[in-house]
């Protein structure tokens, strides 16, 4: 089988990649990384808006101090894209994306500067999903139930930190409403409040005596304060007021940024920044994202990515027959899911990308599961080990392949099901309504046999379960219910061999291995990854309009490796950021 | 039709409360008071004058609408009738005992004269999909489902949507309730507050529970007037203030369609201590509320754990009993059960399979499974325990007396799944009861063949029946606007 390189940076392709996902470390690449991705985005900002250094449509608001690459990303730049997957999102640009629970909890325990998490988000009513993440504009609404959850919680916290003078005097101007007043405000409001509200305000503040009658008038008017602000539109959403087509105002970016960077509302150095103009340039911006992508909180902002794109959650509902697998029990499950958001976060960490991601040879056990791969590990530690040739990469793994099995068997449909839909972007339809009646079962069946007799070539299921799902899942026939290593099934020797018609022709592949290594080589599965990165990052649905970006990413993703922190990063440089879209854009999407 | 007015809850003068939260007060301590004073809600007493009960009759109606998952075992293929009783025809509860050990439905003997069971009612779009999201999403609307499996959504509004805005004031939304596990692929796809935007339902009841008595504050017993008319100022200044922004957004021209409607959502759900619940009568009491079980189930999240799935589901019916005895709402949806629900029940006392698999009669959530040998008999167990919860919902309901008899004769639930088959998946014959007068405009007591219609008939009816009309008379129409209008006559008293 015949391979383009997956790591151009390197120059020595495929073997440096594998090579280089085999060992967690190296300086010298990173740093050549960071160099490499702070010219990506500068050329993606550039190349989208026709290289005048600025973010979109000619508005110079904000200007690129930094000097442009002059060569193309990825070196073909004219060229459309190998994977053109369609489009076709109904985005609905919101101007007011209302915050997570997530963000709204940890939200709550900055700008009031508690101690812990208050925890009070856990009794709020739920977001129904809308698609993949969970930042999703769409689902996000104040609905009746969450404005009256919110009072409650409003009101709960404002007593709180009313009643307590050393949680009070924790906060700004204690004992002068007005400086109080301006030093929450700007907090809750992410910017500085204007002259009408601080007024709104101080009138506020005045009801307090007699609205609480505590005899302590600066605490009643302090409770006041924070009950209405914490209820603020201002601060249950994260607003983009700005006109089309114009750049956020450098409030605006700093929330954005925050929040998608931390998950939490911006601190006073990052209010401070916007204030002196910071984020007025694209550098200023990038350098900063740059920054932010470094500490702590980035790590599970980009767990919760993983973790939503993968389901890692599910892995709590494994099940196995006792009988058939007297080694496993369903106690193991937190530490199967554990084991992959530690692969995932080490490579977010290590600066790797997709690629490494599905070829990457390390794995993360301990002594509950290391037995289940035939291995010995001693504590209740993680331990990084290479898991050996037959396990690249994220899908050959444990949880993936267990979650993906029934009781006693395989589940090769959802396993081929699954990574067509999440690393593929392929559109399966669902399974038709009427399931038809089982075959019969012969006794010397295999798995692969069977389901091939119930969806393959020549049934009713053959367009999809033959052309796209089977083939994929039939990779890992070499893998039993609970994802151990098997040669034969039923008695006979397994059959891992299959065809997949990718976007650019049909490859031919024999076990998981040579599956991993095609997709982590193929556009249409870059595109895709770039695509749920795009929807991530920027919280919403993509169009049309937000191919040029995706074919960018797809290019560096594919021809030179690129990390997805530096995908990221690109992302945060392009206008699709940092600026409101166009009339045009928004009137498309419609 | 039109004997029973349209009305509306008026929003009334602020109501004194008693009370108002003491500082330090936590959860366990709230229980505890609420427990030595042997009631649930703080603040039950006073102004009937104001009450929707105590209004001239006839009084309001409630409506309930309950959809479960996975189908029930009625007659298919080679497999028995479980479900449906053996005859067309009256009610009664003799004739519905004969048949109790071997019919699900013979279950309900004793409220044999407050039903309508129904067969011949269908989905009106095909099940060219996943029937169980395409199932939920039509079970309430009848309107045509776009997309497909997890996420396909519907294009028009719910029953409970066109009922709440018809008859509760202004900004009080359903009660949406749910049951199950939400395992995540296909939840909540029940109640539609817009098109393509579903209703959360909550399926902690501790939750439900605290929104509800959270209406007035958390307000033992005992605190003065004094109190109340300070809560009722501090919200009022408050709430001004956040409309004052909400509006100054709403204000701005450049806004789109979709930002308005999201600002006017959370504009109009800001209410003020006088706009709440406070207009209650004499039924409005948490009397038989088990709230230590409400709190038990809350902790460590067991309201989500696979053996409570029936339980959750009493907890919420008492809850949604509760609103509609404070008349905080007009109208509730339970929904039982993920979409492929993989609960597993215990069945004399062995936890058996996923009940999506087992209703597919195999190890699948495809059909690509080994098949399961006991899953017949597992389904009809289930069946059974679910046909127990709803026996539950009527045996509360008709013990409980409000202006004009019991809640039972003033109210309806509605029974339903959102498929009516589990190994086909079938959209046709779907499983229906409909329990309750709804003040007198329902007729019960018999078992009717709709004749094959489709559920929109059915919506009309129930619609109607809660209290709803459209100029004057029934409505006709709801639902997608290429079906057959108008009720199912043989519902109508």
């Amino acid at each position: 089988m015949e391979l383009p390189p997956a790591n151009a940076t390197g120059g020595d392709g495929r073997e440096c990649c594998l090579s280089d996902s085999s060992s967690f470390r190296s300086g010298r690449r990173s740093i050549h990384r960071e160099t490499q991705a702070l010219r990506l985005a500068l050329v993606l900002a550039s190349a989208v808006s026709g290289c005048d250094g600025t973010l979109s449509g000619g508005v110079p608001a904000a200007r690129s101090e930094a000097p442009v690459a002059s060569e193309p990303a990825g070196g073909d730049e004219a060229s459309a894209s190998g994977a053109a997957l369609p489009l076709d999102g109904r985005p609905i640009f919101s101007q007011l994306v209302r915050l997570t629970h997530q963000q709204w909890e940890q939200s709550v325990r900055d700008v009031l500067r508690l101690d812990d998490l208050p925890g009070l988000s856990e009794s709020f009513t739920g977001d129904p999903p809308e698609g993949i993440f969970s930042n999703d504009e769409r689902g996000l609404l104040v609905t009746p139930n969450l404005s009256l959850d919110y009072q409650r919680a409003a009101e709960q916290l404002a007593q709180r930190v009313a009643r307590d003078a050393q949680a009070l005097s924790r906060l700004d101007g204690f004992g002068d409403p007005a400086g109080f007043i301006q030093a929450l405000g700007r907090r809750v409001y992410r910017r500085p409040l204007t002259a009408a509200e601080q007024q709104r305000y101080q009138s506020l503040f005045a009801v307090g005596p007699m609205a609480l009658g505590s005899g302590d008038g600066f605490a009643d008017g302090a409770q006041l304060v924070v009950e209405a602000m914490l209820q603020s539109p201002y601060f249950v959403y994260r607003t983009e007021l700005e006109e089309d087509g114009e750049p956020l105002n450098s409030y605006e970016l700093a929330s954005k940024l925050s929040f998608l960077l931390r998950n939490t509302t911006p601190d006073d150095d990052l209010l401070d920044a916007a204030a002196s103009g910071e984020f007025e340039t694209l550098d200023g911006i990038v350098a900063r994202a740059r920054r932010m992508l470094d500490e702590p909180a980035a790590s599970a902002v980009a767990a919760r990515f993983h973790s939503e794109l993968f389901g890692l959650e599910r892995y709590s509902a494994i099940a196995k027959d006792p009988q058939r697998f007297p080694q496993y029990s369903t106690s193991v499950n937190p530490a199967l899911q554990q084991a992959e958001a530690l692969f995932l976060n080490n490579l977010f960490q290590d600066g790797q990308g997709l690629a490494e991601l599905l070829t990457s040879k390390i794995g993360f056990v301990n002594a509950e599961t290391a037995p289940l791969y035939g291995l010995e590990a001693a504590g209740g530690d993680f331990q990084a080990v290479d898991l050996g040739p037959e396990r690249p990469g994220l899908f050959t793994r444990l949880g993936f392949l267990a979650y993906n099995g029934t009781l006693r068997d395989p589940d090769s449909i959802h396993r081929g099901v699954e990574i067509n839909r999440v690393m593929l972007c392929a559109r399966l339809q669902p399974p038709p309504g009427i399931i038809p009646a089982l075959p019969s079962i012969k006794p010397d069946q295999t798995n692969r046999e069977r389901v091939s007799a119930h969806t393959g070539v020549g049934t009713c299921g053959e367009s999809c379960h033959g052309t796209l799902i089977n083939p994929i899942g039939f990779a890992f026939e070499n893998f039993d219910a609970l994802g151990q290593l098997r040669d034969t099934d039923n008695g006979k020797p397994v059959d891992t061999s299959g065809a997949y018609q990718f976007s650019d022709g049909l490859e031919s592949f024999r076990g998981a291995p040579e599956l991993m290594q095609l997709l982590a080589t193929n556009p249409q599965v870059h595109a895709c990854f770039a695509e749920h990165l795009m929807q991530f990052t920027l919280g919403r649905d993509l169009v049309e309009d937000d191919r040029a970006l995706v074919d960018q990413l797809e290019r560096s993703s594919l021809r030179t490796g690129t990390s997805t922190k530096e995908l990221l990063l690109a992302i945060v440089a392009a206008p699709s950021f940092s600026r409101r879209p166009t009339a045009a854009t928004r009137g498309a999407a419609q | 039709m039109n004997r029973q007015p349209s009305q509306t809850s008026s929003a009334a003068a602020p109501q004194p409360v008693r009370g108002q939260p003491s500082p330090q007060r936590g959860r366990r301590a709230f229980l505890r008071t609420l427990g030595t004073l042997g009631l649930g809600l703080p603040f039950l007493e006073g102004l009937p004058e104001r009450s929707a009960w105590a209004q001239a009759a006839p009084g309001p109606v409630f409506g309930l609408f309950i959809c479960t998952a996975n189908g029930v075992v009625q007659s298919f293929r080679d497999e028995p009738e479980k479900f449906w009783p053996p005859e067309l025809g009256p009610l009664t509860v003799s004739g519905m005992q004969a048949f109790a050990s071997d019919r699900a439905t013979g279950m309900l003997a004793d409220h044999a004269e407050q039903l309508s069971i129904v067969r011949g009612v269908k989905y009106p779009f095909a099940n060219n999909g996943c029937g169980h999201a395409l199932g939920l999403l039509q079970c309430l609307t009848a309107a045509r489902p776009s997309g497909t499996s997890n996420t396909a959504t519907a294009s028009g509004i719910s029953a409970d949507t066109r009922i709440a805005d018809a008859l509760n004031p202004a900004g009080v939304e359903p009660l949406s309730l749910y049951s199950g596990l939400k395992e995540g692929f296909i939840n909540e796809k029940l109640s539609f507050r817009a098109p393509n935007q579903v209703r959360a339902a909550e399926g902690d009841p501790w939750n439900v529970y605290q929104r509800l008595v959270g209406l007035a504050g958390p307000s033992p017993a005992g605190a003065s007037p004094d109190l109340a008319a300070q809560l009722a100022l501090r919200r009022k200044s408050v709430n001004d203030l956040v409309r004052e922004e909400l509006s100054s957004l709403l204000n701005r021209p450049a806004l789109s369609a979709d930002d308005r409607q999201r600002l006017d959502l959370h504009f109009s759900s800001i209410r003020d201590l006088e706009q709440t619940m406070l207009q209650m009568g004499r039924a409005c009491s948490a009397d038989g509320l088990d709230v230590q079980a409400l709190d038990a189930l809350n902790t460590g999240r067991a309201f989500r754990q696979d053996g409570n799935i029936e339980q959750v589901a009493r907890l919420q019916i008492d809850l949604a009993t509760l609103a509609f005895s404070c008349n905080t709402t007009r109208v509730a949806t339970l929904q039982v059960g993920d979409g492929t629900d993989h609960t597993r029940y215990t069945i004399n006392g062995e936890k058996v399979e996923r009940f999506h698999w087992i209703s597919h009669r195999q190890t699948s959530d495809g059909g690509d499974g080994q098949p399961i040998a006991q899953a017949l008999d597992w389904h009809i167990a289930i069946d059974r325990i679910r046909m127990g919860t709803f026996k539950y919902l009527l045996d509360r309901w008709s013990s409980l007396s409000v202006a004009n008899g019991t809640l039972l004769d003033n109210a309806f639930a509605l029974w339903t799944c959102h498929v009516a088959i589990g190994p086909s998946h079938s959209f046709n014959n779907l499983p229906i009861i409909v329990a309750g007068k709804a003040g007198g405009f329902l007729k019960t007591g018999q078992y009717i063949d709709a004749g094959n219609v489709t559920n929109n008939r059915l919506l009309n009816t129930l619609i109607t029946a809660n209290g709803v009309r459209d100029g004057g008379g029934p409505v006709t129409n709801f639902g997608d606007a290429s079906l057959q209008p108008g009720l199912i006559d043989a519902l109508v008293a």
